[in-house]
């Protein structure tokens, strides 16, 4: 997995649908992604995009968790 | 890639991710008057060719199994031929110009661009005047329905050339956590469930800080490394 851009450090591959995204790093097959401020009972989804493989570009991938469970 | 004996010319190509479980991964040449100009390889680790991959196999300990006749440069044509630009360019956020000089070698960073060939996954062009010749001919795969008359590494339909193997796996997502850390105390990782209509996990105050992705897929990151000495 490359960056298409070839670079990870602008952020531009991982998207939130909340908070604020600080930093994306990738080491072997585990990518971190740190963020703040995604409020309390919210659901969080991320994006990842702009990235391609030894096999091509690939689909937009995408996963949503929440924040605390909402009562 | 293991150039011997040859006289080949390999122009623009663009070696990536190849692995190395001995010798390295890339170009190398031995008694050979072949030129590279440029050629990159990016990804690639290990010092010297070893193990390449290959549209319809996987070469394991490579070294001196390919044998590239002298020509090389007369590509048979065709789309995603070993021939063509890989559009594989500098990385314009490196700030500086590529253009190493014979006889050096510069490390920078290259990307490709999204119409290169190595997109193409597989072309009708017929065989390149290139196939694998082994002194340890015992680690070859033969596919049962190749004829043993057709060049070994020859495939029926299509040739070789900058392609991107089909044998590589399609990345997926296969674990992510939520990261904590909490003081002294270390790391607590809560798992995060990758269905979608799995009930939400991150109990914790402020939400998520720290999510860790891990894939099925290593990352190569786009450093590469540009050899342009001309033999």
């Amino acid at each position: 997995m490359v960056a298409v851009d070839g670079d990870l450090g602008d952020k531009s591959e991982v998207t939130l649908s909340g908070g604020t995204l600080n930093a994306v790093s990738m080491t072997g097959r585990e990518m971190t992604v740190e963020i703040n401020g995604v409020p309390d009972r919210s659901c969080l989804r991320l994006s990842l995009a702009g990235w391609w493989t030894e096999a091509g570009v690939r689909s937009p991938v995408e996963a949503s968790w929440y924040a605390r469970p909402p009562r | 890639m293991y150039l011997y004996y040859g006289q080949a010319t390999l122009t623009n190509c663009a070696f990536v991710a190849n692995y190395s479980t001995g010798a390295g991964a890339g170009l190398v040449t031995s008694s050979s008057g072949a030129r590279r100009s440029p050629t990159a390889s990016s990804g690639s680790t290990g010092a010297a060719a070893a193990r390449i991959r290959l549209p319809d196999r996987q070469l394991r300990n490579a070294h001196r199994q390919l044998l590239l006749r002298p020509g090389l440069d007369r590509h048979a044509g065709g789309v995603g031929n070993i021939g063509d630009d890989p559009l594989f360019v500098r990385n314009p956020s490196d700030g500086a110009t590529a253009g190493a000089s014979a006889g050096t070698t510069t490390t920078a960073t290259f990307i490709f661009k999204p119409a290169r060939p190595a997109s193409t996954a597989a072309t009708t062009a017929p065989c390149l005047p290139m196939w694998p010749i082994s002194r340890q001919r015992r680690h070859l795969r033969t596919p049962p329905h190749r004829s043993r008359r057709q060049p070994p590494g020859c495939r029926q339909r299509g040739g070789y050339g900058a392609y991107e193997s089909p044998f590589l796996p399609e990345p997926r997502l296969v674990r992510a956590v939520s990261r904590r850390t909490h003081g002294t105390l270390g790391d607590f990782d809560i798992d995060l469930p990758l269905d979608p209509s799995a009930t939400p996990v991150e109990p914790r105050r402020n939400g998520p800080k720290k999510l860790i992705l891990v894939f099925s897929e290593r990352w190569w990151p786009s450093m590469a490394i540009w050899a342009t000495s001309q033999k």
